[in-house]
């Protein structure tokens, strides 16, 4: 699914996996600052009529072959998920925003740790997991997406949720 | 590169109509010439192209259109030359400008040579359907006017010869220019209306042509003409200015080659041509339409659907050379268009059109050359009918190669010449045109991405000086950001483009940045980086050659032997470290300033330093701090070293700040090429919020420090030598205002010898920032005339001798002339041991009020008088009251009266040496008597000046104050009557005693007065009438007397008197006169009785 997670805080590198060690999601991922800087600035500019609690910033801009998505929680600690194109095309807005939220979490999760030292590199156990069911193809990603989804809705509802 | 990635010219043109027109002569006919240019000039809206013809040029033939296509198979989609054919060959319109007046007296023999131009135009359009319009250039003298009575007959002329000619009524004009035109432009717009009308009739009457045939082709094999017609209605639609319609065609053709053309490997260079062709005629109106999003859209639908159709893969160079070129095209369209974002301009087309150039590039490094041919390999090359097709294949449509011998050779061919293609070049030109729109979108961690490429591309193209500035820019900007990952794969390209452009600071520079410890690169490669920098330093062995690159030894050896590289160390990060520690922040000229330099080693391997140096604001100190002893400048891995240093500040350097602006530390021999560590601005002290890192007990090792914990201090303040005296003050706060303030100074000399002519200074400044001006107090050593108005704020005094341990006292006195705070400073200073030694104590000064006075005046009788009564006595009270903390002594007092008031006695003070103290009061009255006013009433009226002695009464000896008032703001009112008693102070009981009325008249005027002295008791009996009148003149008095006994001891009321006007009637008594008079006496008992 993702071929590339990583993490941000202001532009440093806390956490970085790659599906193949390419030194193009690099540099994707460093360019990429520049459009969350500048949707940052967006963001925090009392006339937008964003929700200041949505932290998903959609599509960062376009490559060739890859699609590059971006995230930024409230203490501006960024996230971004890159996509390879031909696996991306069935993927919508709602499913990568709750894709990032899972990762959002874990990261809360790990910096909890009392032993996690500020800005400096996230080495967790969880967070790999989650990373990795981010990464992998498909089923775990589906039923959680799937679980995720049921879970936010009210029991009585008669949403089922679909695959996808 | 002609078949795959070429744009034919004519696809860029603007399409509009042609129209030719005929004999112009526009070299010798000025007015021809005018007309023509006219007509040519550039205009935004331009809808029509003109074009000068002969009258004999000879237009494209037209082919005989086929009725059916039942049996005919298309041999392509679009002919190379069709485009250019209809916009500068094939007219819409021809216009023949001919001179001929309708009185002309040949005008037979004329209007025959019209006809036989015509018809000769006529015979060489050879079937085209193109208009032919006549323009008759008249002289304007023959040309009728509104009312003209000839106009009737001139059309009925017109008529005649359009039948003669054959051509429609409306394609006859007539031009009035000759022989001088007047107002050309303006006939010259109505004559372009005309034109772009028979242009538009005529492209109309086209399209409908082309479309008449879509209903005999069918849907099998006539797939290609359906593009080719939809793309001619398009072109067609363009020409005639209707530009919706022109998009709506060629997203048709779009849609007919994508879904339903087969694509296949023979075809497929043809069906992208074209296709590339539709998007970006569909590009290009969308954009000049401002929609931008319909553009794009349409773009990445385009490049989606292309991207994956790759053709024969023994030409995959050429599918990405047409993708590439296809990138470019689209970005060129939207740099047009001015509304480009940040995450959407067309830097982003740049940069995927230079990557395809680039994999197409590593293609084609695979294609061989053909060094011996067997066919000329230019027979495949050459130019084709139909876009898009192979030139040993032309109109070949089926999906089989029939002669695959042929097909072989030829592809061989094209590799033959791509191989020969500098694609550098290319990829460069499209980089930097992309770095340029991401620079414009302030992108600029983006631009760095397309810089390393660039550098890459620049290396390849052997541009090594090019690329070494570009892997500059991109090594520094990524360190700033630590972005370590991308710098461990940027780094060994730089260092060895470094190499190759034989650029040893940057050689360097390159060789320190692998080094940082940051950088995660293999050891060994690191070790060994490190080896060949200590080699070139120090032992002059040139870096050794990569088997990949070339070597370029002979420069290197050619460096010069001798030079210093600067290194900007406060950018090593990590590499190499350095704080340094004054210990303390101020130093007194006398001590030693103690100074530490920690440096920290993060190279991989041992090194060793040869020299290290500081630099200070002061020049003097520059060779106080140098080492040069190897050993303490040898470090191992990971080592750091405190190096500490003792020196002597210079004595003329008192008060001065000492700063360290640069630390240098030197690698190499100083005599040979060497490199020189500077830091300077990471000496600067971390902000104080920074947080200071805890260090957890078990990573600190005893006697270890940690490096994050040493602290930073490059200034030292250099102080002068500390007094080693006692300097005392006693004093007693507030100080009150104008009076000499005393201050007692005592000096205790705690040297250790006598000390000579040490200077005293006192100065005064004032602390209030508000007002700082008007500084008005006086300072003095001894109490100067007290009253004098001179101020002093600074006072000295040399003091010659104070014995050891002596102590001496010295006073000062204070005055301040107003209330505001304000600081004292005294300074005891003097030379000891050729240093200038001095202590210094600040007194903060706050100045109070003493006392205040109130004061008012009251009748005779004690009452509070509003306002005095001229010529009437009154009695001033003055009340002082002392408001300060501190004690006074008022010790005299003495009340001046002014010429208004006189005392009818001698005025003596009451008050002689008081004691007061807080809020306590001392009260004095005088007594005193209005002179005459002029007017009724006299406002503020001056009565005198009130003075007081006054002291601290804590300092008996200091002489007293004088402060003085001055009493005024007294209304005084002229009264009409005044009525003066005489009566005795006591009576003796029983026995009769006489009481006097003097009544005043103060007026201009005769007064008649009723006077009753009205009975209340027995106690007092009043003899004789106590009703009469009484007349006063002006200016005069009048008296009354009573005679009263008294028949009750004590202090009995007398009888009322009353006084009422009888004349002038208007006039009253002022009721307030009742209050001056005396209500009791004191009666005493008789003398007779005793």
């Amino acid at each position: 699914m993702a071929c590339c997670v990583a993490v941000l805080i202001k532009e440093n590198l806390i956490y970085l996996r790659r599906s193949a060690e390419e030194l193009k999601f690099l540099f994707l991922i460093h360019a990429s600052i520049d459009i969350l800087d500048d949707k940052v600035n967006q963001l925090t500019k009392p006339t937008s009529d964003r929700d200041a609690r949505d932290f998903y910033l959609g599509l960062l801009y376009p490559v060739e072959e890859y699609k590059i998505y971006g995230y930024v929680s409230s203490t501006r600690v960024k996230f971004i998920l890159i996509f390879e194109h031909s696996t991306s095309i069935s993927l919508k807005d709602p499913d990568i925003k709750l894709l990032f939220q899972r990762l959002h979490q874990a990261y809360i999760d790990c910096i909890s740790n009392p032993f996690y030292e500020p800005n400096t590199q996230l080495k967790s156990k969880r967070f790999e997991q989650v990373v990795t069911s981010l990464m992998v193809q498909n089923d775990p990603l589906t039923s959680a997406i799937a679980s995720s989804q049921a879970s936010s809705v009210p029991s009585t509802s008669v949403i089922v949720p679909t695959a996808i | 590169m002609a078949w795959a990635c070429a744009m034919p010219e004519e696809l860029s043109i603007v399409p509009k109509g042609l129209v030719c027109l005929a004999n112009l002569d526009t070299r010798h006919q000025p007015v021809h010439r005018s007309i023509w240019e006219l007509l040519d000039k550039e205009k935004p809206s331009a809808q029509l192209r003109y074009r000068l013809v002969d009258i004999d040029e000879q237009y494209p033939h037209s082919k005989a259109k086929r009725a059916t296509y039942e049996w005919y198979v298309p041999k392509g989609i679009l002919k190379t030359n069709w485009m250019h054919k209809h916009l500068h060959l094939v007219p819409s319109l021809i216009v023949i400008f001919f001179e001929l007046d309708w009185n002309d007296p040949l005008f037979k023999d004329k209007q025959n040579e019209l006809r036989s131009q015509i018809e000769m135009v006529r015979t060489s359009l050879d079937g085209r359907a193109a208009v032919i319009s006549i323009v008759l250039l008249q002289n304007k003298n023959s040309f009728p006017t509104v009312d003209d009575v000839y106009s009737s007959e001139r059309d009925q002329m017109a008529n005649t010869l359009c039948n003669y000619f054959d051509i429609q009524k409306r394609s006859l004009c007539v031009l009035p220019v000759l022989p001088q035109p007047d107002n050309l432009s303006a006939w010259i717009d109505r004559l372009e209306q005309t034109f772009i009308e028979s242009s538009q009739n005529y492209y109309t009457n086209e399209i409908r042509l082309v479309k008449k045939h879509k209903e005999t082709l069918n849907n099998i094999t006539h797939q290609l003409l359906h593009i080719r017609h939809q793309f001619k209605v398009g072109f067609f639609s363009e020409l005639r200015q209707d530009i919706p319609s022109a998009v709506k065609s060629y997203r048709n053709a779009y849609s007919y080659l994508t879904e339903s053309a087969r694509i296949h490997d023979t075809n497929i260079l043809e069906m992208k041509m074209v296709a590339g062709f539709l998007t970006y005629k569909i590009c290009r109106i969308s954009f000049e339409l401002s929609q931008p999003v319909e553009a794009i859209n349409h773009f990445r639908r385009h490049a989606d659907i292309f991207k994956s159709k790759i053709g024969p893969t023994d030409l995959v160079f050429e599918h990405k050379a047409w993708l590439s070129k296809q990138f470019q095209t689209f970005a060129d369209l939207f740099t047009l268009c001015p509304l480009a974002i940040q995450t959407q301009h067309p830097g982003f087309y740049y940069q995927e059109a230079a990557y395809q150039s680039m994999a197409r590039k590593q293609i084609s490094q695979a294609c061989n050359r053909i060094e011996q041919a067997d066919v000329d390999p230019s027979e495949f090359l050459k130019g084709t009918e139909f876009f898009g097709q192979r030139p040993w294949r032309q109109h070949h449509q089926s999906m089989e190669i029939t002669d695959a011998q042929k097909e072989r050779e030829a592809i061989a061919a094209l590799r033959d010449a791509e191989s020969r293609i500098n694609h550098s070049e290319l990829i460069i030109s499209l980089l930097v045109q992309a770095i340029t729109h991401f620079k414009k979108h302030s992108s600029n961690r983006m631009k760095l991405y397309l810089m390393y490429n660039l550098a890459e591309e620049y290396v390849s193209s052997k541009n090594y000086d090019i690329a070494l500035n570009h892997y500059n820019h991109i090594v520094q900007a990524y360190r700033s950001e630590n972005w370590w990952l991308i710098l461990e794969a940027v780094l060994p390209a730089a260092l060895k483009c470094a190499y190759l452009s034989v650029d040893l600071p940057d050689w360097i520079r390159f060789t320190l940045e692998i080094l940082n410890p940051n950088i995660n690169l293999s050891s060994q490669l690191k070790n060994q980086t490190q080896i060949n920098f200590e080699n070139f330093l120090l032992k002059h062995i040139l870096p050794p050659v990569e088997s990949t690159i070339s070597s370029k030894d002979e420069q290197w050896k050619a460096l010069p032997e001798k030079q210093a590289i600067p290194i900007d160390a406060d950018t090593l990060k990590g590499l190499l470290e350095c704080k340094v520690y004054f210990t303390h922040e101020a130093v007194s000229v006398d001590s030693e300033i103690i100074l530490q330099v920690a440096l920290k080693n993060g190279f991989p391997l041992p090194i060793e330093f040869s020299q290290l140096l500081l630099n200070f604001n002061l020049k003097e100190y520059n060779t106080l701090v140098h080492v040069t002893d190897i050993a303490k400048l040898k470090f191992l891995p990971g080592e750091q070293r405190i190096l500490s240093f003792n020196f002597a500040p210079k004595s003329d350097h008192v008060q001065r700040l000492l700063e360290i602006t640069s630390v240098s530390l030197i690698y190499g021999s100083v005599d040979r090429t060497h490199i020189d560590f500077q830091w300077r601005t990471s000496l600067q002290t971390t902000p104080s919020f920074q947080q200071t890192f805890l260090t957890p007990k078990w990573r600190t090792k005893a006697g270890h420090v940690l490096w994050e914990n040493l602290p930073m201090r490059r200034k030292i303040n250099i102080i002068m030598r500390a007094a080693e005296v006692q300097l005392t003050v006693e004093h007693q706060l507030p100080a009150l205002l104008y009076e000499s303030y005393p201050i007692k100074i005592k000096i205790t000399n705690c040297e250790n010898v006598d000390i000579h002519s040490a200077t005293l200074t006192c100065t005064c400044s004032s602390s209030d920032d508000t007002a700082p001006t008007a500084d008005d107090s006086l300072l003095s050593y001894s109490i100067a005339d007290t009253n004098t108005e001179t101020t002093a704020h600074a006072c000295s005094r040399k003091l010659y001798t104070i014995t050891k341990a002596a102590e001496i006292d010295q006073d000062l006195y204070v005055r301040c002339n107003n209330n505001r705070p304000r600081e004292i400073t005294i300074r005891f200073s003097y030379e000891r041991l050729n240093l200038h030694c001095m202590k210094e104590i600040v007194i903060q000064l706050s100045v109070v009020n003493p006392f205040s006075i109130q004061f008012q005046t009251m009748g005779m009788m004690m009452e509070p008088l509003a306002s005095l009564r001229a010529q009437e006595p009154f009695i001033l009270m003055i009340d002082t009251r002392c408001t300060s903390i501190i004690p006074i002594t008022i010790v005299n007092s003495s009340f001046k009266p002014s010429q208004f008031v006189i005392s009818d006695c001698a005025i003596e003070s009451q008050i002689d040496n008081i004691q007061l103290k807080l809020d306590e009061v001392v009260a004095e009255g005088f007594c005193l008597r209005t002179q005459p006013i002029a007017a009724s009433i006299v406002q503020n009226l001056l009565v005198g000046e009130y003075s007081l002695y006054w002291k601290r009464s804590s300092h008996p000896n200091i002489p007293e104050l004088c402060t003085t008032f001055s009493l005024s703001d007294f209304n005084v009112e002229q009264q009409q009557v005044y009525v003066e008693v005489n009566i005795p102070n006591n009576v003796p009981l029983q026995e009769p005693f006489q009481i006097n009325y003097r009544i005043h008249n103060r007026s201009n005027i005769v007064h008649e007065y009723k006077v009753n002295l009205e009975q209340i008791n027995v106690v007092v009996a009043v003899s004789g009438s106590t009703v009469t009148s009484l007349l006063v003149p002006p200016h005069s008095s009048s008296d009354v007397t009573y005679t009263l006994v008294a028949t009750l001891c004590g202090f009995v009321q007398l009888p009322k008197f009353k006084l009422s006007m009888i004349r002038p009637q208007s006039q009253d008594v002022d009721e307030s006169i009742e209050k001056t008079m005396p209500t009791h006496i004191f009666v005493v008992p008789s003398s007779q009785n005793e």
